[in-house]
């Protein structure tokens, strides 16, 4: 049966309304970096993003990669061998890092400032490889880079852990939970409220432990500035695994803010919650 | 074009500026070995090592007696004797790189802690 163009659904005219689909920037997500959007990926190297030509390929580097976020700018590897491979396995794309030398990084202070925040969110869909310790799923550290201010890693020991502080005065202040998430998918979520002084961290929804006096009062404000995706802000402990998706924000979200982030991010990585 | 190859190479610490030089003569950063190595795993660093994902033709150009564009057959000579270089499609990352150290007694250099 032959259907007359424009007359498809309940009437001529009528128009279903259709909501946009949820992605980190319906809360406004100041950093999230994509792996599946490859036309914010590209081969080359750059610091400011500008130079870049060749579009970024499944089992080809990954030299450059946008924020879609709300801060803009990019991150980027700092040498031609440690550009991480772009993969697309069941589905999903991720960039795998290869625990030796790979890196994602910020120029200095270029991208990031956590200052004057009432507190920050992390969120990463990833997978970790190896039992390597002291791996960095995301991380923001001073602009001189000398001090993590906010981290999802892998620590020394058999923990996944959240790491950060509010002030350049408070010693750092982690979370960390007994467990092995080792060549299985996983999505962590970190939210540091400062009001509160509680830091949470989840795993794939489900709420692993809360430190409720995390961070002390401090005069100095935090001043960091450069980011790490998949390593440490100066581009050293890489992770040995891949990263799906990652999200950071400015501030504490909430509970259903929280379930909508890690909804996406299961759609993104195929990761069940 | 797919990079396929896991390729792992490694530098005396003596001869990683002059190698590096030739990186960028090669396109590179010139800042490619970035991963400290020595026997022991504790400083000073003795070799430095690098990992990549490489094409077909670029482990054909470094681990063959192809000639490389604009590098000189003694100096050829130089690098091959002088780096130690590892290719394989059976291992990857981390696992290939620490395996390649160990064949050669290394251990990686790390820090206390990153930032």
């Amino acid at each position: 049966m032959l259907i007359a163009p424009g007359r498809i659904g309940i009437g001529h005219n009528s128009r279903a309304a259709v909501a946009p689909a949820w992605t980190p920037a319906s809360i406004g997500a100041q950093i999230w970096f994509d792996p599946s959007d490859l036309s914010q990926m590209w081969q080359e190297r750059s610091a400011s993003g500008s130079g870049v030509t060749t579009a970024a390929a499944v089992n080809s580097p990954v030299g450059t990669i946008f924020n879609k976020g709300s801060r803009g700018g990019v991150l980027y590897a700092n040498a031609d061998a440690s550009r991480p491979i772009l993969r697309f396995s069941s589905g999903v794309y991720g960039i795998e890092y290869d625990g030796t030398d790979d890196n994602l990084i910020s120029d200095v202070a270029s991208l990031y400032a956590l200052r004057s925040v009432a507190g920050w969110t992390m969120c990463v869909a990833a997978l970790k490889g190896s039992l390597e310790t002291d791996r960095r799923y995301l991380n923001v550290a001073t602009t001189s880079v000398t001090t993590a201010r906010a981290t999802l890693y892998k620590p020394t020991g058999a923990f996944t852990a959240a790491l950060g502080r509010r002030n350049n005065a408070d010693g750092s202040a982690s979370q960390s939970f007994g467990a092995l998430y080792v060549s299985t998918s996983h999505i962590l979520t970190a939210v540091a409220d400062f009001s509160a002084q509680t830091l949470t961290v989840r795993r794939n929804g489900v709420q692993l432990g809360q430190n409720a006096s995390f961070l002390t009062a401090g005069s100095t404000p935090n001043d960091g500035g450069q980011m790490g995706l998949g390593c440490a802000s100066n581009g050293t402990s890489p992770l040995d695994g891949v990263i799906y998706q990652a999200v950071l924000l400015e501030r504490a979200i909430d509970a259903g803010e929280t379930a909508s982030l890690e909804a996406f991010m299961s759609a993104r990585s195929g990761i069940a919650i | 074009m797919s990079y396929d190859h896991s390729f792992v190479m490694i530098c005396p610490a003596a001869a990683r500026a002059a190698v590096e030089q030739f990186g960028l003569a090669l396109g590179y950063s010139g800042q490619e070995f970035t991963v400290p190595l020595s026997s022991s795993g504790a400083e000073p660093a003795t070799h430095y090592g690098l990992h990549t994902w490489a094409l077909t033709q670029t482990v054909a150009l470094f681990m063959t007696d192809a000639a490389i564009p604009g590098i000189s057959a003694d100096q050829i000579a130089w690098l091959r004797t002088t780096l130690i270089m590892s290719s394989s499609t059976e291992m990857a990352g981390a696992a290939h790189f620490d395996a390649v150290c160990a064949a050669h007694r290394l251990s990686r250099v790390l820090a206390d802690s990153a930032p």
